[in-house]
């Protein structure tokens, strides 16, 4: 069973070199491009690919894409939600978050992938959660302790500075 | 017995009292005057034959005639030798009808032909005039002392002038206050008025005039009587100070203006702000003659006050003004600053390391074909593959630096991040000491962006001069604004202060935080370095 896969991206080189490494890979099937947000959503729809690849900073991208792909799983007809996987040169704390947010399930950064990208996609797509940046650590932290205070009421979190 | 006779035995008595130097009348039993000493026909304008077998009402003023009559009575039942009040504003009557202030002192002489009173009039009008004058000397001073109160705890003109005007008519007896300002033009400005004649004018209706009508009457005929009522324009526009002791003395109409209001007097005292005169202040008063030297020199003392005052106001606005310029400078110096790294920024990301992302990609899948194919040369293109990851690392750490900080983010998280990102794989301990309420205070986005960038700036001293195990990053709340030490155990002062990236780098945290209007200061000890600086909250 292949994973399907669209890639969104606004930059040519990166659009092309990602769908040749995953097109090489038998495990894959690229089943479309988009240079920005809305033509992604509606290749996702007319496609229902299994993942979905997508950059932060392409128009109408990162988390406008994964926020609509959250809001539209009640239409999916019995269909499995496809997973949003950002694929980003940012790293910052904040950018990471509002993904996580706006509903994607893996970060991985552009630049340090190599040969691994296809290897990475492939455990995202069988459930695997991957935080692939510097900042993971402090991001997991702080969604954490933001859960931890919206789950117990009534205490409050230590003070750091005491 | 006829009344200008004087009883013989009491004739040496009466010798006496002709030659002494104090008013003294003689009545008998019925007030009839019986005698009068060549002082008192003096004092009160009558001959001697003209008083004596008169009743000594004569010499009483006609309203209180009646009243004197009932008093001598009671008096005359039981006569005492004794001072006649003098807390009561006894008045005596000359024969020209005018009258003056006395004191009488009364002794009851047993005569031959009956118990007569003796009285002694003593002329006191001068000492009362000098009293009231003294009474009206310290109320003026006290006024001025009340006044230079009020301008020492002013706080804005209006208030200053408001409160100007209602001491100078409840405390200096002046019956109105007025200040008058200068307009655009040369027009004037009726800025504050107190006293009768505001009150007066304060009821303005078709038929009464207000009180800026009064002015600018008063103005447009000084202009067209070139004269008079001058006062306010000249002390308003050329800086002259103006007294009119008695207004009377004016043009016609301008008297009879003032007699309208009660008018007797009027003083205009420029007040000046370095030098040029730009407003004035105008006193009436119901008495002529109010403006003494004394006097005077008060009022010249006060004008020297509130113009000081003025002075003071004006320079406060402007500092107010500056410092209002300066914050909005440092504020698009750092929008300036920030837009173009951010153009930087942009540039790195979208060109160099999309395009290094991408040849990542390649190299990796690159790799896995040789594996297959050709292994030998998978080393070689892993040295390539290293020294382009290298290469995205150095420009990652640049777009770290040059990326525009996250509007929403705390300065507490603005700092984790940049902890993370400065000491990863360094093995440096850190530790972020944060009152979550010294974060908030460091509201404004140029306030965050310029402690993060200081905080960088001295992370990455520490990393690369410090040789430190740890590092203790603190952000405190200090005044109206934010404090952070960043605290490290490394060897501290010469390396970090004497090498020249070292001390650029010092330089440049120590400008940022100077141009945010905020300070800086660096200690080093063998022990470690410890970089604090201090920024207002906005």
């Amino acid at each position: 069973m292949t994973i399907r896969i669209v890639v969104g991206d606004d930059d040519t080189t990166i659009r092309s070199t990602v769908e040749d490494l995953l097109s090489a890979d038998r495990r894959f099937e690229v089943v479309g491009t988009a240079a920005d947000g809305r033509e992604l959503l509606a290749l996702v729809n007319a496609e229902h690919p299994d993942l979905v690849l997508v950059d932060v900073r392409m128009p109408h991208g990162g988390a406008e894409v994964a926020r609509a792909l959250a809001g539209s799983a009640s239409e999916s007809h019995g269909r499995t939600r496809p997973k949003v996987v950002t694929l980003s040169a940012d790293v910052s704390a904040e950018v990471l978050i509002e993904m996580l947010r706006a509903g994607a399930v893996s970060y991985l950064t552009k630049g340090y992938l190599g040969g691994s990208l296809a290897d990475l996609l492939a455990r995202v797509a069988g459930g695997e959660v991957i935080l692939a940046a510097p900042t993971a650590q402090l991001v997991l932290q702080r969604l954490v302790g933001d859960a931890g205070d919206a789950t117990t009421p009534g205490v409050t979190p230590p003070d750091p500075s005491t | 017995m006829t009344h200008d006779e004087i009883p013989a035995p009491e004739q040496v008595v009466f010798d006496l009292l002709d030659a002494t130097a104090t008013a003294v009348v003689a009545v008998d039993e019925s007030a009839v005057v019986r005698y009068a000493n060549p002082r008192a026909t003096e004092l009160f304008g009558y001959s001697r034959e003209e008083l004596i077998g008169n009743p000594i009402e004569l010499l009483v003023p006609l309203d209180v005639a009646e009243s004197h009559v009932a008093m001598r009575d009671d008096y005359q039942r039981s006569p005492t030798a004794r001072p006649l009040d003098d807390r009561r504003d006894l008045r005596g009557r000359r024969k020209d009808g005018t009258e003056f202030g006395v004191e009488i002192s009364l002794t009851p002489l047993t005569t031959t032909s009956g118990t007569w009173i003796i009285s002694s009039v003593l002329d006191v009008s001068t000492r009362r005039e000098a009293e009231a004058r003294i009474h009206e000397q310290s109320r003026s001073y006290l006024a001025l002392a009340r006044l230079n109160e009020a301008v020492a705890v002013a706080v804005d003109e209006s208030s200053l002038y408001r409160r100007a005007c209602n001491i100078a008519v409840v405390h200096g007896g002046f019956s109105g206050a007025v200040v008058l300002e200068r307009g655009p033009g040369r027009s004037v400005v009726v800025t504050t008025s107190a006293g009768v004649v505001a009150s007066h004018l304060a009821v303005a209706s078709a038929n009464h005039l207000s009180l800026d009508d009064f002015v600018t009457q008063l103005l447009l005929s000084s202009q067209r009587d070139r004269g008079g009522d001058d006062a306010p324009l000249a002390a308003l526009f050329a800086g002259k100070p103006l007294f009119e002791n008695d207004v009377s003395s004016l043009g016609e109409r301008s008297a009879a203006r003032a007699a309208q209001f009660d008018i007797q007097a009027a003083a205009a005292l420029p007040l000046r702000v370095r030098g040029e005169p730009v407003a004035c202040l105008w006193l009436f008063s119901k008495r002529p003659h109010v403006f003494s030297e004394d006097v005077r020199a008060l009022l010249f003392g006060l004008a020297d006050n509130i113009s000081l005052a003025l002075e003071r106001f004006r320079n406060r606005t402007e500092l107010d003004a500056l410092l209002a310029q300066r914050t909005e400078l440092v504020r698009r110096l750092v929008d300036a600053q920030e837009l173009e790294r951010s153009h930087i920024a942009a540039d790195v990301h979208d060109e160099s390391l999309q395009s290094l992302a991408a040849v990542d990609l390649r190299l990796g899948m690159l790799e896995r074909r040789l594996q297959d194919v050709a292994p030998e040369m998978v080393a070689d293109v892993v040295r390539v593959h290293e020294i382009v990851t290298s290469v995205t690392s150095g420009l990652r750490d640049l777009l770290f630096e040059l990326e525009p900080v996250a509007p929403n983010a705390t300065l507490a998280d603005l700092v984790d991040e940049t902890a993370v990102h400065v000491f990863d794989g360094t093995g440096v301990h850190w530790e972020l000491q944060s009152e979550s309420a010294a974060s908030e205070r460091a509201q404004s986005l140029t306030i965050r962006t310029t402690a993060i960038r200081i905080i960088r700036e001295a992370l990455v001293n520490v990393v690369k001069h410090a040789g430190a195990a740890s590092v203790v990053i603190r952000v405190t709340g200090e005044g109206q604004g934010v404090r952070v030490e960043v605290i490290d155990d490394g060897a501290g002062s010469d390396t970090v202060l004497m090498s020249p990236p070292g001390h650029r780098g010092i330089r440049n945290m120590r400008d940022r935080a100077e141009v945010a209007g905020g300070s800086f200061s660096i200690e080093s000890t063998p022990s470690g370095t410890t970089v604090s600086f201090w920024l207002p909250r906005r």
